[in-house]
């Protein structure tokens, strides 16, 4: 479990999050949901140590998380693994190399486990067929299913996505979903995902946060936040329709 | 103004400051750090395969090689680097959450790609001089290639091939080095991004200088032979 209290990130003059409170609960998939530029990527990468926040406690499986050292924090995040926005593949490396690059760097196995290993996450996210392929011969979905790839071979515990179907195409973000979806089932893993497509909350989300004006705002199950009627889904999911109606051309 | 007011660094000391810290940490990763040994590989094959056009023009017409060799390195290695680029704060991002140093991973494979790299576009550079040097006299005087060629290396002594090598991984190391370093430089835009760039060039050029001056004096002293 990952519990974050009171959290205060500011950029120059700019307070970004403002005593910012999320649980997310273990094997569970929490979505926070937020416009662009809210904050959301902010918080993740505060949780991974990435951004030092002004203030606030970070537990993870209940130690706290920033005020620990150096060494115990690099511990602590080694549970956790993060696809990237845009994937953050090495374009140097062939997809295999890339997936490999984790356990080769830190001399875990050998060749051969390593070969193993690649090859059964890669056939988890259905990226198999590609492994001789370097990054840019991928296309978008392709290489988010790779970075998926290289981000479980770790086997963490906990799962990060930030954005992971923004500027996909319907077919391929729907690939990359059901690759996430695959991963909850079958390895059991907790995750958060960040993200304004609603479509990723319909279905992934167990937990859904509506993160606004630096704050979690509303927190709720998956069914209540879809549930018409309820602060989730008045102020954020419908909030598309109400404009569109206010603007009187619908 | 009162004692508190802070002062913002000028660009040039900014840029000073990133290339001092860049070369600190280069030796500490250096010594610390795992060698990433495939990606300076992969590295040194883009440097040669970017280059050598260029090194071949540079061979014929006198002083491109100079200017390339200071204007490449920034916009190869710098430019790629830039940190503020989405795709490398995002990698920078994926190497910390992997526990993998990205000094060793961005920085160190580039430096020594470059820094082997020059001594192969300079040897280049040479054999196609020398080469289109007897291709003129064949034609103009009909000199004949052995003629040529035995009185063209009888010049060449150990001293001369030392200083050369020593000047040209200096060269390699310093304006790699830089260039990565100025990768670092904070930018919020391609205008920044042009500004690095730049500097890079210029700091590079001012190091080719120092290093021509500085070798040239230690050769001198050591009696060793100046290349042409």
């Amino acid at each position: 479990m990952i519990e974050v209290r009171d959290l205060w990130v500011k950029f120059g003059e700019k307070e970004v999050l403002k005593g910012l409170n999320l649980l997310i609960e273990e094997g569970k998939t929490t979505v926070v949901l937020g416009r662009s530029g809210i904050g959301k990527s902010v918080t993740m990468k505060c949780i991974l140590g990435l951004i030092k926040p002004q203030r606030g406690q970070i537990y993870i499986d209940g130690e706290e998380f920033l005020g620990a050292g150096k060494a115990r924090q690099k511990e602590l995040i080694s549970h956790i693994g993060m696809l990237m926005q845009n994937g953050a593949l090495f374009d140097s490396l062939t997809v295999f190399d890339n997936i490999a690059f984790p356990l080769r760097y830190h001399r875990k196995y050998d060749e051969k486990e390593i070969g193993r290993r690649v090859h059964h996450y890669a056939e988890i996210v259905q990226i198999q067929d590609a492994l001789d392929m370097m990054p840019k011969d991928l296309s978008g979905g392709m290489k988010r299913k790779a970075a998926l790839a290289r981000a479980i071979i770790q086997e963490p515990q906990y799962l990060f996505y930030d954005e992971p179907t923004t500027g996909l195409d319907p077919t391929s973000s729907a690939l990359v979903e059901i690759a996430i979806r695959k991963l909850k089932d079958e390895l059991k893993v907790t995750s958060l995902v960040v993200t304004h497509d609603i479509e990723l909350v319909y279905f992934l989300a167990e937990e859904v946060a509506l993160l606004e004006d630096g704050l979690i705002l509303y927190k709720e199950s998956r069914d209540k936040a879809l549930h018409p009627g309820s602060e989730i889904y008045s102020n954020f999911i419908a909030s598309r329709e109400k404009l569109h109606r206010e603007s009187g051309y619908v | 103004m009162s004692q508190d007011t802070i002062i913002p660094p000028t660009e040039w000391v900014l840029a000073r400051n990133t290339i001092i810290n860049k070369w600190m940490d280069f030796f500490y990763w250096l010594i610390k750090g795992q060698f990433p040994w495939r990606e300076t590989w992969e590295q040194f094959k883009l440097v040669i395969l970017n280059g050598w056009m260029t090194v071949f023009m540079g061979s014929v017409v006198q002083g491109i090689f100079v200017m390339w060799m200071a204007g490449f390195y920034g916009d190869m290695f710098g430019g790629y680097i830039w940190v503020g680029s989405m795709q490398m704060s995002e990698q920078i991002s994926a190497l910390k959450i992997m526990d993998v140093e990205p000094n060793t991973y961005l920085v160190i494979p580039r430096v020594i790609a470059s820094t082997l790299a020059v001594p192969l576009f300079v040897g280049f550079s040479f054999g196609v001089a020398i080469f289109i040097s007897w291709i003129f006299m064949a034609f103009f005087w009909d000199l004949s290639f052995e003629i040529f060629f035995l009185n063209a290396f009888s010049f060449i002594d150990p001293g001369m091939l030392t200083n050369s090598l020593l000047r040209a991984l200096t060269i390699g190391f310093v304006t790699g080095l830089n260039a990565v370093a100025l990768g670092f430089y904070p930018c919020n835009g391609a205008e920044d991004l042009g500004k690095a760039t730049t500097k890079s060039m210029v700091i590079n050029l001012f190091s080719l200088l120092l290093i021509d001056l500085a070798i040239g004096m230690v050769s001198a002293s050591l009696s060793m032979g100046a290349p042409t």
